[in-house]
């Protein structure tokens, strides 16, 4: 057996009598160099002034020192004599075995820095991050080895221990970040989802119309690609459809798989429309919020609401209060006024307050069209007064008169009010044609919207009358006036629209 | 001339081509997260406002947007709305097509696609059949069409944004195969379609999601331009009138709903306004209030009565009336002003309105409207494919060419048909 090496405790404590004593380093680079040097007798001088500059003494140590080296290495092998001989030799001369490398390669961090620049203390505190790390490691594959264990035995670990763990992950994650710039996501740092394989979505280089993800997003995206694949409705599945819509609410599939994990797990409809009134809230021009929100209209109607009458008025009731609430912040959303007719048909919801607050709104602003829109669907479609399927611009016979008088009365009031708004002319219109009334009937009303046609102290205040009139005229025969109406309307009173008011004096025959 | 056509503002066609080649090339920011479900959608827009600008791309970028939408593609049919949507391998059938992505898509390869060649190769790769089988599952029996097939059923609204792109994958994929031929498909309901999209039409003469609802101009558009592509006869006999005809229950309403999109734009009193509160509500010119000689007149668009001017709706409004063959409705010189003049952007693209930055959905339709009122060195645009006539030239020559490659393939098959020659082999061993 070769003597073990003891070359540290002398060697350690080479000559360097005449290099004067280094500044303390600043950088690990600089400290590595020293020690370089500290193990490298003589080396320093050599450098400087090359072998032939060397005194005698200082030849013989480098000498030596290198000669030592392919033994201490174990490149030569001596007999077990010799090999004694040279150890007492080494340690008798306190020959330095143990040398520090030159140009030791500490690597680089996360931006590509170089650590040997590092100061020192700045390593230091990079070495305890990194031992904590690899602490927190160990006690990470002990939660697995024990979580492993209990699932065998058909046992589930103490939420505690999952506490603990989860705790243990950011930890690591902020490690990991500073350390090595790794971003793992709050999904893979939660142990909830250590059974879930994520399903990264495929972007090659030259993709088209790449975004700009945020981490969480791809995440959150490829946890989700993974459930939806295994088809796994849960409750921790409904908390990630949450995570994405947040940050894509135009998800075409997560919203349909978010219906199904709440149709699946038979979660309660009431609690699902509270989320989403705040997501609606958030994302006003969404599409998808209203498509989830009808499907779950049809849930709960098919389950409950259908049979229990008060339990549908009260939904209706709080469903209207929420369309109000987001209409004030929006007043012609599309989207909210399809619902609210999808909602009103659905659980036959004609009530009065219904044509109230339409009308409130069209009082606060007799141009908001989608009002007038909706006033039309209440009055004209309410299955107790009309003809089921009946073409918003046909007659319809059943209709009382008393209802097509009040809605004329209506319009005409809010005409008086605002001559040119072009809402409440469309909706006398179509009111006159679910009523079957010729436009003569309001002929002598919209007469008063104008003076002295053709004349050189012409007045018109209102270009829809015009219009109108020139129908009337038409369909009274006098031609000649209706084209005048068109006439006046392309060349003095609508030149935007000349083109079209020649198209229908074109029309005229 | 008089000064003010002299000095008619212009097109700023370098500033469009950076902007353009800026999508194509850098990440679209962060905040477009929330299309990431469209991406196929921008991937068109700015393949296609490159078209229209006439920036050939390179083979490479032509080959990477063919390699990119092939990819897309769902083995049950259609095409994934975004790689978000696509799962590859075994999963493959767990992603998820999508209609608009499906029209996108065979825009793209047509698109794509350079020497006549290329192009009458653009839809190899394309199962035909699957899309067009796929198509049939997503109409309902209202005649309507669904975004997405969920569970076997098509779901999402049953407005005629998805009549629309139905009828155009049907018109680029279809052709004029005839029943009993190898390559016949079952058809949608046509008719059904077209008596449903009759049925959408609201009191003030326009169209809704549903005749009870809020006539809107972008769903008028897309019920028009669906009975358009309808008509448009994949050989070359002449167009019909048919499905526009008997689609559009009163066409008098219908046009009159459109010439009131558009209205006098008054430019300075909204740029104060904008942010001083005057709401949705567009400002109402004084009546017959008539521009001063020689001074400039905008003419803005909205989507519904009494709303403000907004870009996008320049092009359905404008390209409507180039479907419905009443140009004459509008006055191209106001409009063209309007776009290039109040929503044009310093650093290319086009905002929603005045004073807004540029996004894509807006830069590219403001761009479209441009190439279809004309001039300004673009190229034409189709006003019912919403992309460059080059462009729907390239798709018919893309589907004929399909159409031919399977013919040639059940040719080859009838000829050497495989069944009957492994029969035959079989025989021949038995008898030896």
């Amino acid at each position: 057996m070769p003597a073990k090496p003891k070359a540290t405790a002398k060697a350690a404590n080479p000559e360097p009598k005449a290099t004067p004593p280094d500044a303390p380093p600043v950088t690990v680079g600089e400290r590595s160099k020293q020690r370089y040097y500290q193990t490298n007798p003589v080396e320093r001088r050599f450098e400087e002034v090359g072998f032939p500059g060397l005194t005698p003494a200082e030849k013989k140590t480098y000498t030596h020192a290198r000669l030592i080296l392919p033994v201490a290495n174990r490149q030569v092998s001596l007999s077990n004599k010799t090999d004694r001989e040279y150890w007492k030799q080494v340690t008798k001369e306190g020959l330095p075995c143990r040398r520090l490398k030159n140009n030791y390669n500490w690597g680089t961090d996360k931006h590509g820095r170089d650590i040997s620049t590092y100061r020192i203390d700045e390593l230091k505190k990079r070495s305890l991050s990194q031992a904590k790390l690899t602490a927190l490691n160990v006690l990470h594959q002990q939660f697995l080895l024990k979580r492993e264990a209990a699932r065998s035995k058909g046992a589930k670990l103490p939420q505690e221990d999952i506490d603990q763990e989860k705790q243990r992950r950011q930890e690591m994650a902020v490690l990991k970040r500073e350390l090595y710039g790794e971003i793992p996501g709050p999904l893979a740092n939660d142990p909830e989802w250590d059974d879930v394989i994520p399903i990264p979505q495929e972007e090659s280089q030259d993709a088209l119309a790449r975004i700009a993800y945020p981490d969480d997003y791809a995440e959150a995206v490829s946890y989700l690609r993974a459930v939806m694949a295994s088809e796994e409705y849960s409750p921790r599945c409904l908390r990630l459809t949450e995570r994405v819509i947040a940050m894509n609410p135009g998800h075409y599939t997560v919203w349909l798989y978010r219906f199904k994990i709440v149709s699946a797990l038979k979660l309660s409809i009431t609690d699902e429309i509270q989320w989403l009134n705040d997501v609606a809230l958030d994302h006003l021009k969404n599409y998808q919020i209203w498509h989830h929100r009808q499907l779950l209209l049809d849930h709960h109607y098919a389950n409950t609401l259908s049979s229990d009458a008060e339990a549908a008025k009260q939904f209706a009731k709080s469903e209207t209060d929420f369309i109000s609430k987001i209409l004030s912040k929006d007043t012609k959303n599309y989207h909210v006024w399809s619902y609210r007719q999808y909602l009103i048909t659905k659980l036959d919801y004609w009530s009065p307050f219904e044509l109230a607050t339409t009308q409130s709104m069209i009082e606060d602003d007799l141009r908001n069209n989608s009002a007038w829109s909706h006033r039309f669907f209440i009055v004209f479609s309410d299955p107790s007064i009309s003809t089921k399927g009946s073409a918003s611009t046909e007659h319809d016979p059943k209709v009382p008169d008393a209802i097509i008088d009040r809605e004329i009365a209506y319009a005409q009031e809010k005409i008086k009010l605002a001559p040119q708004n072009q809402s409440s002319w469309l909706y006398l219109r179509g009111v006159l044609a679910k009523g079957g009334r010729g436009l003569d009937t309001v002929g002598e009303f919209a007469s008063q919207f104008f003076s002295n046609l053709g004349a050189e102290d012409e007045e018109v205040t209102s270009s829809h009358a015009l219009d109108l009139m020139s129908e009337v005229y038409h369909k009274q025969g006098d031609i000649e006036k209706a084209k005048l109406c068109l006439k006046e309307l392309s060349e003095k009173w609508d030149p935007v629209r000349e083109g079209y008011w020649k198209y229908r004096l074109s029309e005229l025959k | 001339m008089s000064a003010s056509d002299a000095e008619a503002p212009k097109l700023d066609k370098a500033r469009h081509i950076k902007y353009w080649q800026r999508c194509h090339k850098t990440f679209l920011p962060t905040a477009y997260t929330g299309s990431d479900s469209t991406r196929l959608t921008f991937a068109f827009f700015i393949i296609s406002a490159l078209d229209i600008l006439s920036v050939p791309l390179t083979a490479q970028d032509r080959a990477a947007v063919r390699t990119w939408v092939l990819s897309l593609q769902h083995p049950d049919g259609g095409f994934c709305g975004s790689p978000t949507h696509a799962m590859a391998g075994e999963n493959a059938s767990k992603g998820s097509a999508n209609i608009a992505a499906t029209f996108f898509a065979l825009i793209l390869l047509g698109m794509a696609a350079e020497t006549e060649e290329e192009q009458r190769s653009a839809y190899a790769g394309v199962d035909r059949k699957a899309v067009l089988l796929w198509l049939r599952k997503l109409q309902r029996s209202d005649g309507s069409f669904g975004q997405v097939l969920w569970e076997g059923e098509p779901t999402g609204g049953r407005d005629t944004r998805h009549s629309y792109l139905a009828s155009s994958i049907r018109w680029m994929l279809r052709g004029s195969v005839q029943k009993g031929d190898e390559n016949w498909v079952e058809d949608i309901d046509v008719e059904r379609m077209t008596e449903y999209i009759r049925s959408l039409q609201t009191y003030d003469g326009g169209i809704a999601e549903s005749s009870t609802e809020e006539s809107h101009a972008g769903y008028a558009y897309c019920a028009i331009s669906a009975l358009s592509l309808l008509d448009r006869h994949p050989d070359t006999t002449a167009d019909t009138k048919q499905a526009m005809d008997s689609g559009i229950a009163d066409r008098t309403k219908l046009l009159k709903f459109l010439a009131h999109r558009q209205f006098k734009y008054l430019s300075n009193t909204e740029a104060i306004a904008s942010d001083g509160g005057t709401g949705e509500n567009y400002l109402e010119a004084k009546l017959g209030d008539l521009s001063l000689d020689g001074e400039r007149a905008y003419t803005g668009f909205n989507g519904r009565w009494n709303k403000k001017a907004d870009t996008c709706y320049t092009w359905w409004a404008c390209s409507m009336f180039r479907l419905l063959d009443a140009d004459y409705v509008y006055d191209a010189v106001p409009t063209g002003n309007y776009l290039l003049d109040i929503t044009q952007h310093i650093i290319g693209g086009f905002g929603k309105a005045v004073g807004e930055p540029p996004d894509i959905y807006h830069s590219y339709l403001g761009l479209a409207t441009v190439g279809l009122i004309g001039g300004h060195d673009l190229k034409e645009v189709d006003a019912g494919l919403c992309c460059s006539k080059d462009a729907a030239r390239k798709i018919e020559m893309a589907r004929e060419g399909l159409l031919e490659s399977l013919k040639k393939q059940s040719e080859q098959r009838g000829g050497w048909g495989a069944d009957e020659f492994w029969g035959k082999a079989a025989e021949m061993v038995k008898v030896k």
